[in-house]
């Protein structure tokens, strides 16, 4: 199987940081990680740890299925499913992008209606937004690329941000260190799944890279840097709050903001929230544009019109969710699903092509 | 790609998108005053005003809930009330013995008033206190409250902190204490220590210093403190920063040494500030008499059963099974402190007094 | 003017139009030429030996005559046989045109001021006398079907990269237009996007720019009658780099560099962050700037929308006005915009004072740019932002962000990204946002893709010694 994308669409491999750490919004983060907190109280810092650890190695076996020949997952399945339930398998994927996108966007909604604006209404929110994934989307890939450094650039500047909670913070809250048992520390991971969702991302853009062999270390690189960065600010948010203030907080990192006072500035927060909008963009739109991708090569619809399908759909089932326990159980459930797509199906994928690989190895000798 | 053009111009019809807080024609809130008689909640409040030519009047309002009454109905005002900038809020006595857990969720719960906002309790009466704050410039009484945090006598506590500690085991609730001089001028009086929500015991303005060098950071360790020496002479000396650190030594045994960087300010007369072994002699005294006061007042703390300093959340960073009730039930009363400060006499002036 | 001449007892027909006819030529060289001269004239060629000019083709075709009539030629015949004749070069080409320009729209305190004039001979010989190498190459077109302009490619062969040459060549030779009325016009019509604001091509009048964008590897078009000359492929960031920088230390360029691109920023958002801080964001305001702001517009009727785009049409009306006054009244009128309308307009209550600063800042810094496109298009991008912003307030204004960061994402230059080095992040290309010292700038930049890296080699100082570990 060729490498199906043209040569002057290829971004280097590089960039494939930028694009890890973008589409990882960690908008989980911000959202609701309370539940992290409530299962392993001080230690919550750890299981961030454990789970951005193991998604290495997920992103060494997509590399592995992906890498040689160059292809997608797509060609994946058909490969390994025949034609007809490759398909099939694929367009429910797209389902999967779909729900990644609206987790992240109805979230980021919740907030900008919680915090600054009250009385703004959900469709206004989401036509003004959509208006604005729809040009991004239509720029194409590299426009995303772009878009990802700067998220990065952005989301790095603002963890210099992390400095005053731990100022303020009392080292007491951290210990005693691992004061919880393993099976508590793994739930607490679970939760924080909804930190790290996004990076599937990469099984669709796979072709895009301009790919050799040593290229893996951006990849992660780009993880490793976001789970430094969401460990830090677990760190910071376990310093700054009590143990039981922490847990009924619903959104410990915006408080942390809160607080957070220059000369020439008062509240930080509606810039953080409103810088926040650059980091999250490129994950919604990169998500979006996988659904249209994947729409092209399975059934060849061009990617313009799929786009405005696809975005009509979107529009529709956001407006829909509109209560606050909605919006919650949206998020639960996206990360319940992610988390099985991730542990589970990659992983089975990852067996199923080798077992394919090595038929295939055998029936070339033999 | 004509199509998200349309769109966006049909965004721009839409008239007011999101609610307008135009910043010249809103009243803005400077200090919200929340008081309880019986079941109603009563609260007053007094906005930056900056047109000379109005009336300046507390907007007051009563109701069932403090909800009800924390933002209250624009029924008094002909602009919107908003609390975006809410800097002091002020509780009387009455309402923090009764229970400050309402206030707690209603803090917890609003995104928009900044967790810098300091909450004080008033002794006197919460209308007086507020309209005072009417005839002073706009922002008066958070400066006061800041000033006295960064320089002054009081432990730097704020809405954050005082949720914080409401909320995290092993800490209790502590806020500057506000009153009225003769001359009518609001002066800030020591603390009030509060045990689970309810206010437990009162501090005085020196024990109030003592408690911030048991609490706060080292650089804002920063105070003034005069006694009596022996010989009914006075000394005055100002705190300039210290470190501290508080160790367990076996279970029962705390271990609080101070170490602190002072600037006497005042002598007395007889006393030549270059002398060596009279600054000794001084530091050994300043020694001596820290030592009983904080160890004084900790046991004020014990038999009161109330733990400002959070030597419960000290214990719990140490042990791995601890338990609140536990701790507070045996283990704090029987806690036996050593308190260790170390005094060192940076600064004395640059003149030579005579002699 | 068609007339007919003997001299030494032949008849001459004459054909010309006087009006773009050197007549001083004609009548000393030429016919005095002619009448001077020895031999017997009895055909074109003795003709052609007896006139002391250079450039004279014999010509029949209508056509050719008629384009060289109309670039200043003179046709003459000879009276025995009418269907051949001579073309002889006596064009005026100084008439009308200035003779030396002193860059004043890209002022520069330090460094030469010479600029292009309208005269395409003589922008090709200001280029020829700075530039020294045979390698720098003009190849000429006639474009424009009735102004008939000679457009000139100028590149240096051997650095500059085949594939955008060919671009350039490719594009315009399909251009097809009436009047070329100046190099915008030539670039509006090949550039890669013309559904932008932003310019695509570099256009400058001065020398120095241009002979160091040859020299990296830019493409240089010039046309006749313009003192603009256009090159690519450019970035964004070209536009921000004043010759000025390279004439001071580094550190200095460096630093004056840094004050354009804060300068960009602020005018951009000002005002945006004016209207959405009063409209909606009154919670950012710190305590002590409370009292100033609220009894600044304590006496304004208009919501704060309102208000800045007032200020901001009257700022545009007040510089398109200044741009066509005639000098003597312009003085005036400038000054009773600046001071008494601002002055009045607060005390009428129509604005506020705190933003007549804003929006008069605003307008200078817009200005800080160095290239007047590009100057244009930072004073028209502020109005988008002030719309979203009086529309969504601070989310309005990141959203506006967006769409710009979308916009320019994608827009290309012959072929190389507009944002080159910030977003195919090339780690060499960071040095383009400050002034490298020249020590550190001795290869060309990456994004041209010149066949050629280096431009020259720096010689460790061998003077300076470390006088301390030498004591």
């Amino acid at each position: 199987m060729h490498n199906n994308v043209k040569e002057n669409h290829l971004i280097s491999g590089f960039f494939v940081f930028f694009l890890i750490f973008a589409t990882q919004s960690g908008i989980g983060g911000l959202a609701s990680p309370n539940f992290i907190f409530t299962y392993s109280g001080q230690d919550a810092w750890i299981s961030v740890l454990i789970m951005g650890l193991s998604l290495h190695i997920i992103i060494w076996m997509i590399y592995k299925m992906l890498g040689n020949p160059v292809k997608d997952v797509i060609d994946l399945h058909k490969m390994i499913f025949g034609r007809f339930l490759g398909s099939s398998l694929s367009l429910l994927m797209i389902s999967y992008y779909f729900l990644s996108a609206l987790y992240v966007f109805r979230t980021y909604i919740d907030i900008v209606q919680e915090w600054v604006f009250p009385n703004i209404r959900t469709w206004e929110l989401a036509l003004l937004f959509i208006c604005l994934i729809s040009y991004l989307v239509c720029g194409g890939f590299r426009v995303l690329t772009g878009l990802a450094l700067f998220a990065t650039i952005t989301g790095l500047l603002l963890f210099l941000l992390v400095y005053f909670p731990i100022n303020l913070g009392n080292l007491s809250h951290l210990m005693p260190v691992w004061n919880h048992s393993i099976p508590e520390l793994l739930q607490a991971s679970k939760a924080s799944y909804g930190i790290f969702i996004g990076f599937e991302a990469l099984l669709v853009y796979f072709p895009f890279i301009r790919f050799k062999d040593k290229q893996t270390k951006w990849a992660h690189l780009g993880m490793l840097t976001n789970t430094v960065q969401f460990v830090a600010i677990t760190i910071s948010s376990l310093l700054y709050y009590s143990p039981g203030l922490l847990q009924r907080t619903l959104y410990p990192l915006l408080g942390i903001t809160k607080i957070i006072e220059f000369d020439f500035i008062e509240r930080i927060e509606f810039i953080f929230i409103f810088c926040w909008l650059i980091m999250f963009i490129p994950s919604l739109c990169i998500s979006i544009w996988c659904c249209t991708r994947i729409l092209k090569r399975v059934t060849h619809l061009q990617p313009r019109t799929s786009l405005v399908f696809v975005l009509a759909i979107f529009f529709l089932v956001v407006v829909q969710i509109n209560e606050k326990y909605k919006v919650g159980a949206l998020g639960d459930f996206t990360v319940q699903v992610g988390l099985y797509f991730v542990y589970v199906y990659i992983p089975l994928l990852f067996i199923l092509y080798w077992i394919r690989s090595k038929r295939k190895a055998k029936l070339n000798v033999a | 790609m004509k199509k998200y053009v349309s769109l966006l111009l049909v965004c721009f019809l839409i008239p007011g998108c999101a609610k307008q807080e135009i910043i010249d024609r809103i009243k803005i809130v400077q200090s919200i005053g929340l008081d309880v008689q019986g079941d109603t909640y009563k609260s007053s409040i007094s906005y930056a005003s900056y047109d000379k030519k109005k009336r300046l009047d507390p907007i007051t309002a009563e109701a069932l809930t403090l909800p009800g009454v924390w933002l209250p109905q624009n029924t008094k005002s002909d602009d919107q009330v908003v609390l975006g900038q809410v800097r002091t809020i002020v509780i009387s006595e009455k309402l923090a013995r009764k229970s400050i857990s309402d206030l707690a969720v209603n803090l917890l719960r609003d995104p928009t008033i900044s967790n810098n906002a300091a909450i004080v309790i008033s002794k006197p009466e919460i209308s007086t206190v507020i309209s005072k704050t009417f005839r002073d410039p706009p922002f008066y009484l958070a400066g006061l409250i800041k000033q006295n945090m960064e320089k002054g006598n009081t432990p730097l506590t704020n809405a954050h902190y005082v949720l914080d500690q409401f909320y995290g085991d092993g800490q209790d609730v502590y806020v500057p204490v506000l009153n009225l001089d003769e001359n009518g001028l609001i002066f800030m009086d020591g603390l009030g220590v509060f045990k689970d929500d309810k206010l437990r015991l009162f501090l005085t303005e020196k024990e109030s210093l003592l408690l911030k060098l048991l609490k706060d950071k080292p650089k804002s360790m920063t105070g003034s403190y005069e006694f009596k020496w022996k010989n009914d002479e006075a000394v005055y000396f100002r705190v300039l920063h210290g470190r501290r650190k508080i160790l367990f030594e076996q279970n029962d045994h705390v271990t609080i040494s101070l170490k602190l960087y002072l600037q006497i300010k005042g002598l007395p007369k007889n006393k030549n500030y270059d002398n060596k072994s009279n600054l000794l002699e001084l530091e050994q005294d300043i020694k001596q008499h820290l030592t009983n006061e904080i160890e004084v007042m900790l046991k004020k703390f014990q038999m009161n059963d109330v733990d400002p300093i959070g030597f419960g959340e000290i214990f719990r960073s140490n042990h791995r099974n601890w338990n609140e009730q536990e701790f507070k039930k045996d283990t704090y009363s029987k806690l036996y402190f050593e308190v260790n400060p170390e005094i060192v006499i940076l600064y004395s002036g640059v003149g030579v007094s005579a002699q | 003017m068609q007339s007919v001449m003997t001299i030494r007892h032949k008849l001459l027909h004459l054909s010309y139009y006087s009006s773009i006819v050197n007549h001083e030529m004609i009548h000393r060289d030429l016919l005095a030429g002619i009448q001077l001269s020895n031999t017997d004239i009895g055909d074109l060629n003795d003709l052609k030996n007896a006139i002391p000019l250079d450039g004279i083709y014999m010509s029949s075709n209508l056509d050719e005559i008629t384009l060289r009539l109309l670039q200043g030629f003179i046709y003459i015949q000879l009276d025995n046989d009418l269907h051949e004749g001579l073309l002889i070069n006596v064009a005026d080409l100084e008439r009308g045109y200035r003779e030396n320009n002193l860059a004043e729209n890209e002022y520069s305190v330090i460094g030469p001021k010479v600029a292009f004039v309208e005269d395409l001979d003589t922008n090709l010989n200001l280029l020829r006398k700075e530039i020294i190498s045979e390698n720098l190459v003009f190849e000429e077109q006639i474009k424009g079907t009735m102004s008939k302009t000679r457009v000139v490619i100028a590149y240096i062969d051997g650095v500059v990269n085949p594939q955008h040459l060919n671009t350039v060549r490719q594009r315009l030779g399909d251009l097809d237009f009436d009047v070329i009325y100046d190099t915008s016009t030539i670039d509006q019509i090949i550039s890669d996007n013309t559904n932008t604001p932003f310019p695509l091509f570099m256009s400058t009048e001065r020398v120095d720019r241009m002979k160091v964008n040859l020299t990296r590897g830019h493409i240089a078009v010039l046309s006749n009658g313009s003192p603009y000359v256009i090159s690519g492929p450019t970035t964004f960031f070209d536009f921000f780099n004043s010759p000025e920088d390279f004439y001071l230390p580094w550190i200095l360029g460096t630093f004056f560099r840094f004050i354009r691109y804060i300068a960009i920023v602020f005018s951009i958002f000002a005002s945006s962050l004016y209207v959405s801080v009063m409209t909606y964001h009154y919670t950012i305001v710190p305590r002590a700037l409370l009292g100033p702001i609220i009894e600044s517009r304590m006496n304004v009727p208009f919501p704060p929308f309102l208000e800045v785009l007032f200020m901001e049409i009257t700022v545009e009306l007040l510089r398109e006005a200044g741009a066509r006054l005639p000098t003597k009244v312009g003085q005036t009128l400038g000054i009773v915009g600046g001071v008494v309308l601002g002055q009045a307009a607060v005390q009428a209550g129509l604005t506020s004072n705190t933003l007549i600063i804003i929006v008069s800042l605003s307008a200078l810094a817009s200005f800080v740019t160095p290239i007047f496109k590009m100057a244009n298009t930072i004073r028209f991008l502020r109005f988008p932002m002030i719309l979203l912003a009086a529309g969504w307030g601070g989310l309005g204004m990141m959203i506006g962000v967006m769409f710009l960061l979308g916009h320019l994402l994608r827009l290309k230059s012959l072929g190389t990204p507009y944002l080159v080095p910030l977003f195919p992040f090339r780690y060499k290309g960071l040095r383009e946002f400050i002034r490298t010292p020249f020590s550190m700038n001795s290869e060309r930049p990456g994004f041209l893709r010149p066949l050629k890296n280096k431009s020259y080699s720096v010689q460790k100082h061998k003077d300076i010694s470390d006088d301390y570990s030498n004591e």
